[in-house]
Protein backbone atom coordinates (compact mmCIF):
# COMPACT_ATOMS: atom_id res chain seq x y z
CA UNK A 1 0.00 0.00 0.00
CA UNK A 2 1.14 3.32 -1.08
CA UNK A 3 1.06 6.67 0.97
CA UNK A 4 -1.63 8.35 -0.45
CA UNK A 5 -3.77 4.99 0.22
CA UNK A 6 -2.92 5.43 4.26
CA UNK A 7 -4.43 8.72 3.86
CA UNK A 8 -8.05 7.76 2.35
CA UNK A 9 -8.65 4.60 4.27
CA UNK A 10 -7.55 7.13 7.76
CA UNK A 11 -9.93 9.48 6.28
CA UNK A 12 -12.57 7.40 5.64
CA UNK A 13 -12.36 5.83 9.07
CA UNK A 14 -12.33 8.99 10.76
CA UNK A 15 -15.31 9.81 9.16
CA UNK A 16 -17.31 6.79 10.47
CA UNK A 17 -15.64 7.34 13.91
CA UNK A 18 -16.79 11.16 13.81
CA UNK A 19 -20.37 10.33 13.09
CA UNK A 20 -20.79 7.67 15.08
CA UNK A 21 -19.27 10.20 18.11
CA UNK A 22 -22.25 12.58 16.79
CA UNK A 23 -24.64 9.77 17.15
CA UNK A 24 -23.49 9.17 20.67
CA UNK A 25 -23.18 12.48 21.82
CA UNK A 26 -27.16 13.00 20.68
CA UNK A 27 -28.20 10.03 22.77
CA UNK A 28 -26.35 11.02 25.68
CA UNK A 29 -27.60 14.40 25.43
CA UNK A 30 -31.27 13.13 24.78
CA UNK A 31 -30.96 10.48 27.96
CA UNK A 32 -29.21 12.82 30.62
CA UNK A 33 -32.16 14.16 32.05
CA UNK A 34 -33.66 10.57 32.81
CA UNK A 35 -30.40 8.92 34.07
CA UNK A 36 -30.34 11.69 36.97
CA UNK A 37 -33.68 10.83 38.12
CA UNK A 38 -33.00 7.31 38.26
CA UNK A 39 -29.80 8.08 39.88
CA UNK A 40 -31.72 10.61 42.00
CA UNK A 41 -34.35 8.07 42.87
CA UNK A 42 -31.49 5.36 43.32
CA UNK A 43 -29.47 7.56 46.19
CA UNK A 44 -32.98 8.30 48.34
CA UNK A 45 -33.61 4.42 48.12
CA UNK A 46 -30.72 4.00 49.82
CA UNK A 47 -30.69 6.59 52.00
CA UNK A 48 -33.55 5.11 53.30
CA UNK A 49 -31.73 1.20 54.29
CA UNK A 50 -28.43 3.25 55.63
CA UNK A 51 -30.82 5.77 58.12
CA UNK A 52 -33.94 3.50 58.71
CA UNK A 53 -35.25 6.68 60.94
CA UNK A 54 -34.55 9.11 58.04
CA UNK A 55 -37.62 11.51 57.52
CA UNK A 56 -36.15 13.84 55.16
CA UNK A 57 -32.39 15.04 53.35
CA UNK A 58 -31.51 17.81 52.15
CA UNK A 59 -28.56 18.33 49.32
CA UNK A 60 -25.35 20.38 50.87
CA UNK A 61 -24.83 23.06 48.54
CA UNK A 62 -21.07 23.60 47.94
CA UNK A 63 -19.94 20.93 50.21
CA UNK A 64 -16.44 21.07 49.92
CA UNK A 65 -13.50 18.48 51.07
CA UNK A 66 -12.19 19.67 54.51
CA UNK A 67 -9.39 17.00 54.05
CA UNK A 68 -8.24 16.92 50.44
CA UNK A 69 -6.67 13.56 48.56
CA UNK A 70 -4.98 13.51 45.49
CA UNK A 71 -7.11 11.70 42.81
CA UNK A 72 -10.47 11.81 44.92
CA UNK A 73 -13.58 14.11 44.74
CA UNK A 74 -16.95 14.81 46.27
CA UNK A 75 -19.76 14.08 44.04
CA UNK A 76 -22.29 15.22 46.20
CA UNK A 77 -23.61 15.21 49.87
CA UNK A 78 -26.63 14.95 51.80
CA UNK A 79 -27.42 16.01 55.07
CA UNK A 80 -29.84 13.72 56.71
CA UNK A 81 -32.78 14.52 59.06
CA UNK A 82 -35.23 13.27 61.47
CA UNK A 83 -37.78 16.32 62.51
CA UNK A 84 -35.09 18.73 61.56
CA UNK A 85 -32.57 17.08 63.73
CA UNK A 86 -29.80 15.98 61.73
CA UNK A 87 -29.20 12.64 62.61
CA UNK A 88 -25.97 11.70 59.63
CA UNK A 89 -24.35 12.54 56.36
CA UNK A 90 -24.32 10.90 53.48
CA UNK A 91 -21.17 11.59 50.77
CA UNK A 92 -21.05 10.65 46.96
CA UNK A 93 -17.32 10.60 46.62
CA UNK A 94 -15.31 9.35 43.28
CA UNK A 95 -12.02 8.16 42.53
CA UNK A 96 -9.70 5.88 40.61
CA UNK A 97 -9.97 2.64 40.84
CA UNK A 98 -9.11 -0.35 38.32
CA UNK A 99 -10.37 0.82 35.43
CA UNK A 100 -12.08 3.96 35.06
CA UNK A 101 -13.50 5.91 38.12
CA UNK A 102 -15.67 4.78 40.79
CA UNK A 103 -18.57 6.74 42.30
CA UNK A 104 -19.23 5.45 46.20
CA UNK A 105 -21.62 6.62 48.54
CA UNK A 106 -21.23 6.47 51.94
CA UNK A 107 -23.68 7.16 55.26
CA UNK A 108 -22.13 8.30 58.22
CA UNK A 109 -24.20 8.67 61.12
CA UNK A 110 -23.70 11.29 64.58
CA UNK A 111 -21.08 8.78 66.22
CA UNK A 112 -18.78 8.62 63.92
CA UNK A 113 -19.64 5.02 62.46
CA UNK A 114 -20.62 4.18 58.75
CA UNK A 115 -24.45 3.80 58.61
CA UNK A 116 -23.83 1.90 55.01
CA UNK A 117 -22.03 2.08 51.60
CA UNK A 118 -23.42 1.91 48.49
CA UNK A 119 -21.37 1.59 45.15
CA UNK A 120 -23.34 3.57 42.42
CA UNK A 121 -20.67 3.39 39.43
CA UNK A 122 -17.83 1.23 39.28
CA UNK A 123 -16.58 -0.24 35.59
CA UNK A 124 -13.95 -3.24 36.90
CA UNK A 125 -13.20 -6.76 35.45
CA UNK A 126 -16.67 -8.94 35.84
CA UNK A 127 -16.07 -12.14 37.92
CA UNK A 128 -12.99 -9.93 39.57
CA UNK A 129 -13.54 -6.32 40.89
CA UNK A 130 -17.48 -6.21 40.07
CA UNK A 131 -17.64 -8.66 43.10
CA UNK A 132 -17.50 -5.70 44.89
CA UNK A 133 -20.93 -4.26 44.76
CA UNK A 134 -22.43 -8.01 44.06
CA UNK A 135 -25.43 -8.26 46.44
CA UNK A 136 -24.98 -12.09 45.78
CA UNK A 137 -20.65 -11.99 46.77
CA UNK A 138 -20.36 -12.88 50.47
CA UNK A 139 -17.10 -12.53 52.57
CA UNK A 140 -18.72 -13.74 55.87
CA UNK A 141 -21.34 -16.31 54.31
CA UNK A 142 -23.21 -17.27 57.70
CA UNK A 143 -23.52 -13.83 58.19
CA UNK A 144 -24.43 -12.61 54.33
CA UNK A 145 -22.12 -9.95 54.91
CA UNK A 146 -21.53 -8.53 51.26
CA UNK A 147 -18.13 -7.13 50.25
CA UNK A 148 -19.41 -3.41 50.60
CA UNK A 149 -21.38 -4.46 53.69
CA UNK A 150 -18.22 -5.09 56.05
CA UNK A 151 -17.90 -1.36 56.11
CA UNK A 152 -20.88 -0.89 58.09
CA UNK A 153 -20.54 -0.12 61.40
CA UNK A 154 -16.98 0.64 61.24
CA UNK A 155 -15.52 3.66 62.14
CA UNK A 156 -14.06 6.85 60.16
CA UNK A 157 -11.15 6.89 61.91
CA UNK A 158 -10.30 3.13 61.63
CA UNK A 159 -7.66 2.51 58.80
CA UNK A 160 -10.37 1.02 56.32
CA UNK A 161 -7.66 -0.80 54.38
CA UNK A 162 -7.89 -3.47 52.15
CA UNK A 163 -5.60 -6.39 53.48
CA UNK A 164 -5.75 -4.60 57.23
CA UNK A 165 -9.23 -4.20 58.26
CA UNK A 166 -11.00 -4.78 55.31
CA UNK A 167 -11.18 -8.14 53.90
CA UNK A 168 -9.91 -7.47 49.94
CA UNK A 169 -11.64 -9.70 47.41
CA UNK A 170 -9.17 -12.46 45.68
CA UNK A 171 -7.90 -11.19 42.34
CA UNK A 172 -8.91 -7.59 42.95
CA UNK A 173 -6.69 -6.44 45.07
CA UNK A 174 -6.28 -3.33 43.11
CA UNK A 175 -9.96 -2.44 43.32
CA UNK A 176 -10.55 -3.78 46.87
CA UNK A 177 -7.81 -1.35 48.29
CA UNK A 178 -9.21 1.77 45.89
CA UNK A 179 -12.88 1.28 46.89
CA UNK A 180 -11.71 1.31 50.69
CA UNK A 181 -9.99 4.54 50.17
CA UNK A 182 -12.96 6.12 48.64
CA UNK A 183 -14.66 5.15 51.34
CA UNK A 184 -12.13 6.36 53.81
CA UNK A 185 -11.94 9.95 51.90
CA UNK A 186 -16.07 10.34 51.83
CA UNK A 187 -16.47 8.81 55.40
CA UNK A 188 -13.58 11.64 56.71
CA UNK A 189 -14.96 14.27 55.21
CA UNK A 190 -18.38 13.85 56.20
CA UNK A 191 -17.83 13.20 59.84
CA UNK A 192 -15.65 16.73 59.51
CA UNK A 193 -18.47 18.15 57.62
CA UNK A 194 -20.99 17.26 61.07
CA UNK A 195 -18.32 18.34 63.69
CA UNK A 196 -18.39 22.13 61.91
CA UNK A 197 -21.85 21.46 62.17
CA UNK A 198 -22.16 20.77 65.58
CA UNK A 199 -19.45 23.66 66.09
CA UNK A 200 -21.39 26.33 64.54
CA UNK A 201 -24.66 25.40 67.05
CA UNK A 202 -22.97 25.36 69.93
CA UNK B 1 -44.20 -9.22 -5.31
CA UNK B 2 -41.19 -12.32 -5.81
CA UNK B 3 -38.91 -10.25 -3.76
CA UNK B 4 -41.51 -9.99 -0.97
CA UNK B 5 -41.52 -13.99 -1.00
CA UNK B 6 -37.95 -13.80 -0.94
CA UNK B 7 -37.85 -11.50 2.28
CA UNK B 8 -40.56 -13.52 4.16
CA UNK B 9 -38.24 -16.27 3.48
CA UNK B 10 -35.42 -14.80 4.40
CA UNK B 11 -36.90 -13.32 8.07
CA UNK B 12 -38.39 -17.43 8.43
CA UNK B 13 -34.83 -18.73 7.71
CA UNK B 14 -33.32 -16.96 10.85
CA UNK B 15 -36.36 -18.50 13.46
CA UNK B 16 -36.05 -21.98 12.64
CA UNK B 17 -34.33 -23.49 9.74
CA UNK B 18 -30.86 -21.05 10.12
CA UNK B 19 -31.39 -20.18 13.67
CA UNK B 20 -28.36 -18.21 14.59
CA UNK B 21 -28.33 -19.93 18.47
CA UNK B 22 -29.42 -23.42 17.50
CA UNK B 23 -28.02 -24.23 13.52
CA UNK B 24 -25.66 -21.71 13.27
CA UNK B 25 -24.46 -21.97 16.78
CA UNK B 26 -22.59 -18.72 17.42
CA UNK B 27 -23.58 -16.03 20.17
CA UNK B 28 -24.02 -18.81 22.69
CA UNK B 29 -21.94 -17.35 25.99
CA UNK B 30 -24.11 -14.37 26.48
CA UNK B 31 -27.77 -16.83 25.30
CA UNK B 32 -26.33 -19.22 28.47
CA UNK B 33 -25.02 -16.54 30.97
CA UNK B 34 -28.38 -14.67 30.60
CA UNK B 35 -30.99 -17.47 30.41
CA UNK B 36 -31.47 -18.14 34.09
CA UNK B 37 -34.71 -15.59 34.36
CA UNK B 38 -37.40 -14.65 31.92
CA UNK B 39 -37.00 -10.83 32.31
CA UNK B 40 -33.15 -10.66 31.42
CA UNK B 41 -33.77 -12.70 28.61
CA UNK B 42 -36.22 -10.93 27.21
CA UNK B 43 -34.37 -7.52 27.54
CA UNK B 44 -31.21 -9.16 26.13
CA UNK B 45 -33.33 -10.57 23.09
CA UNK B 46 -34.74 -7.46 22.35
CA UNK B 47 -31.64 -5.38 22.72
CA UNK B 48 -29.44 -7.65 20.56
CA UNK B 49 -32.53 -7.36 17.52
CA UNK B 50 -32.37 -3.53 17.91
CA UNK B 51 -28.37 -3.44 17.63
CA UNK B 52 -28.79 -6.55 14.59
CA UNK B 53 -31.12 -4.58 12.83
CA UNK B 54 -29.45 -1.15 12.90
CA UNK B 55 -26.06 -2.38 12.41
CA UNK B 56 -27.32 -4.41 9.62
CA UNK B 57 -29.31 -1.78 8.34
CA UNK B 58 -26.76 0.89 8.12
CA UNK B 59 -23.70 -1.75 6.92
CA UNK B 60 -25.93 -2.74 4.22
CA UNK B 61 -27.09 0.94 3.05
CA UNK B 62 -23.57 1.98 3.07
CA UNK B 63 -21.61 -0.88 1.57
CA UNK B 64 -20.82 0.85 -1.42
CA UNK B 65 -18.59 3.00 0.68
CA UNK B 66 -16.92 0.39 2.82
CA UNK B 67 -13.75 -0.27 1.19
CA UNK B 68 -12.98 -3.96 1.65
CA UNK B 69 -10.09 -3.78 3.83
CA UNK B 70 -11.23 -1.49 5.95
CA UNK B 71 -14.72 -3.17 6.84
CA UNK B 72 -13.56 -5.01 9.68
CA UNK B 73 -12.90 -1.36 11.71
CA UNK B 74 -15.72 -0.02 10.38
CA UNK B 75 -18.20 -2.94 11.08
CA UNK B 76 -17.20 -2.64 14.81
CA UNK B 77 -17.71 1.11 14.87
CA UNK B 78 -21.48 0.56 13.89
CA UNK B 79 -21.74 -2.11 16.33
CA UNK B 80 -20.55 -0.24 19.39
CA UNK B 81 -22.07 2.94 18.65
CA UNK B 82 -25.81 0.97 18.33
CA UNK B 83 -24.71 -1.18 21.48
CA UNK B 84 -23.64 2.13 22.95
CA UNK B 85 -27.01 3.70 21.90
CA UNK B 86 -29.06 0.69 23.92
CA UNK B 87 -26.45 1.02 26.69
CA UNK B 88 -27.96 4.67 27.58
CA UNK B 89 -30.91 4.35 26.82
CA UNK B 90 -31.37 1.16 29.07
CA UNK B 91 -29.56 2.99 32.07
CA UNK B 92 -32.04 5.89 31.70
CA UNK B 93 -35.21 4.20 31.25
CA UNK B 94 -34.85 0.86 32.67
CA UNK B 95 -32.54 0.81 35.43
CA UNK B 96 -33.48 -2.44 36.84
CA UNK B 97 -32.92 -4.06 33.82
CA UNK B 98 -29.38 -2.49 33.07
CA UNK B 99 -28.46 -3.61 36.57
CA UNK B 100 -29.69 -7.21 36.17
CA UNK B 101 -27.90 -8.06 32.23
CA UNK B 102 -24.48 -5.68 33.53
CA UNK B 103 -21.77 -6.45 31.79
CA UNK B 104 -23.69 -8.77 28.95
CA UNK B 105 -24.82 -5.79 27.06
CA UNK B 106 -21.58 -3.42 26.60
CA UNK B 107 -20.70 -7.50 25.30
CA UNK B 108 -23.13 -7.18 22.73
CA UNK B 109 -19.74 -5.42 20.62
CA UNK B 110 -18.52 -8.84 20.32
CA UNK B 111 -21.39 -11.16 19.70
CA UNK B 112 -20.79 -12.85 16.92
CA UNK B 113 -24.78 -13.06 15.31
CA UNK B 114 -23.94 -9.42 14.67
CA UNK B 115 -20.50 -9.45 13.43
CA UNK B 116 -21.17 -13.25 11.42
CA UNK B 117 -24.28 -11.61 10.03
CA UNK B 118 -23.06 -7.99 9.10
CA UNK B 119 -19.70 -9.43 7.52
CA UNK B 120 -21.59 -12.41 5.69
CA UNK B 121 -25.13 -11.14 4.66
CA UNK B 122 -24.92 -7.43 4.79
CA UNK B 123 -22.33 -6.20 3.90
CA UNK B 124 -23.20 -7.75 0.25
CA UNK B 125 -27.18 -7.26 -0.19
CA UNK B 126 -29.20 -4.48 -0.69
CA UNK B 127 -30.98 -3.02 3.04
CA UNK B 128 -34.57 -4.30 2.43
CA UNK B 129 -33.45 -7.91 2.61
CA UNK B 130 -31.01 -6.97 5.41
CA UNK B 131 -33.69 -5.83 7.61
CA UNK B 132 -35.64 -9.13 7.02
CA UNK B 133 -32.43 -11.23 8.06
CA UNK B 134 -31.58 -9.12 11.27
CA UNK B 135 -35.66 -9.22 12.17
CA UNK B 136 -35.34 -12.94 11.66
CA UNK B 137 -31.91 -13.33 13.17
CA UNK B 138 -32.91 -11.49 16.18
CA UNK B 139 -36.51 -13.04 16.81
CA UNK B 140 -34.70 -16.48 16.06
CA UNK B 141 -32.33 -15.91 19.11
CA UNK B 142 -35.20 -14.27 20.69
CA UNK B 143 -37.26 -16.94 20.96
CA UNK B 144 -34.42 -19.40 22.04
CA UNK B 145 -33.09 -17.48 25.13
CA UNK B 146 -36.81 -16.85 26.45
CA UNK B 147 -37.50 -20.72 25.66
CA UNK B 148 -34.70 -21.55 27.42
CA UNK B 149 -34.87 -19.20 30.51
CA UNK B 150 -39.03 -20.16 31.06
CA UNK B 151 -37.45 -23.90 31.35
CA UNK B 152 -34.81 -22.76 33.53
CA UNK B 153 -36.84 -20.05 35.91
CA UNK B 154 -39.85 -22.64 36.18
CA UNK B 155 -38.09 -25.27 37.14
CA UNK B 156 -34.76 -23.88 38.78
CA UNK B 157 -36.92 -21.17 40.24
CA UNK B 158 -40.39 -21.91 41.11
CA UNK B 159 -41.20 -18.72 39.23
CA UNK B 160 -42.07 -16.82 36.05
CA UNK B 161 -40.63 -13.25 35.27
CA UNK B 162 -39.83 -13.18 39.05
CA UNK B 163 -43.40 -14.42 40.08
CA UNK B 164 -43.78 -17.33 41.95
CA UNK B 165 -46.33 -20.14 40.19
CA UNK B 166 -45.39 -23.22 41.68
CA UNK B 167 -46.82 -24.90 44.19
CA UNK B 168 -44.83 -23.84 47.39
CA UNK B 169 -44.23 -27.82 48.27
CA UNK B 170 -42.30 -27.79 44.82
CA UNK B 171 -38.22 -27.58 45.76
CA UNK B 172 -36.76 -25.99 42.86
CA UNK B 173 -34.03 -27.96 41.21
CA UNK B 174 -31.20 -25.42 41.45
CA UNK B 175 -29.59 -27.41 38.66
CA UNK B 176 -31.33 -25.57 36.20
CA UNK B 177 -30.51 -22.10 37.12
CA UNK B 178 -26.76 -23.53 37.29
CA UNK B 179 -24.51 -23.21 34.28
CA UNK B 180 -24.93 -27.41 33.40
CA UNK B 181 -28.59 -27.16 33.60
CA UNK B 182 -28.28 -24.20 30.95
CA UNK B 183 -26.34 -26.19 28.76
CA UNK B 184 -28.59 -29.38 29.52
CA UNK B 185 -31.91 -27.30 28.13
CA UNK B 186 -29.85 -25.43 25.27
CA UNK B 187 -29.26 -29.32 23.71
CA UNK B 188 -32.80 -30.20 24.40
CA UNK B 189 -33.48 -27.21 22.54
CA UNK B 190 -31.16 -28.16 19.23
CA UNK B 191 -32.57 -31.39 19.33
CA UNK B 192 -36.27 -29.96 19.28
CA UNK B 193 -35.28 -27.17 16.57
CA UNK B 194 -33.88 -29.93 14.28
CA UNK B 195 -37.22 -31.93 14.68
CA UNK B 196 -39.42 -28.93 13.67
CA UNK B 197 -36.85 -28.43 10.75
CA UNK B 198 -36.85 -31.75 9.51
CA UNK B 199 -41.03 -31.30 9.53
CA UNK B 200 -41.28 -28.20 8.09
CA UNK B 201 -38.79 -29.75 5.14
CA UNK B 202 -40.91 -32.52 4.80
CA UNK B 203 -44.49 -30.44 4.23
CA UNK B 204 -42.35 -27.73 1.70
CA UNK B 205 -41.25 -30.94 -0.49
CA UNK B 206 -45.22 -32.92 -0.05
CA UNK B 207 -46.70 -29.05 -0.91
Amino acid sequence: MNVKAYVKFGAILAAYAAVACALLAVTYTLTKAAKEKQDAIRTEKSLKTFFPDIESFEKVKGFEATLPQEGLSIVEAYVVKQKDIVIGIAVTAAGPSYSDRAKVLVGVGLDNRIQGVKILEIKDTPGLGLKAKSNNFFIDKERTTTWFGQFTGKAADDPLEAKKDIAAITGATVTSRAISRIVKYAAANGTAYIAKLAEAAQ
Amino acid sequence: MNRLKQLVRLFLAGIVSENPLLIIMIGLCSALAVTNGVDTAIGMGLALTFVLLMSEVIVSAFRKLIPDSLRIPIFIIVIAAFTTIIDLVMAAYFPALSDAMGVFIPLIVVNCIIMGRVEAFSSKQPVLESAADALGMGLGYTWVLVGIAAIREILGNGSFLNIPIMPKSYEPILFFIMPPGGFLVFALFISFNLWLKKIIAKRAKGA
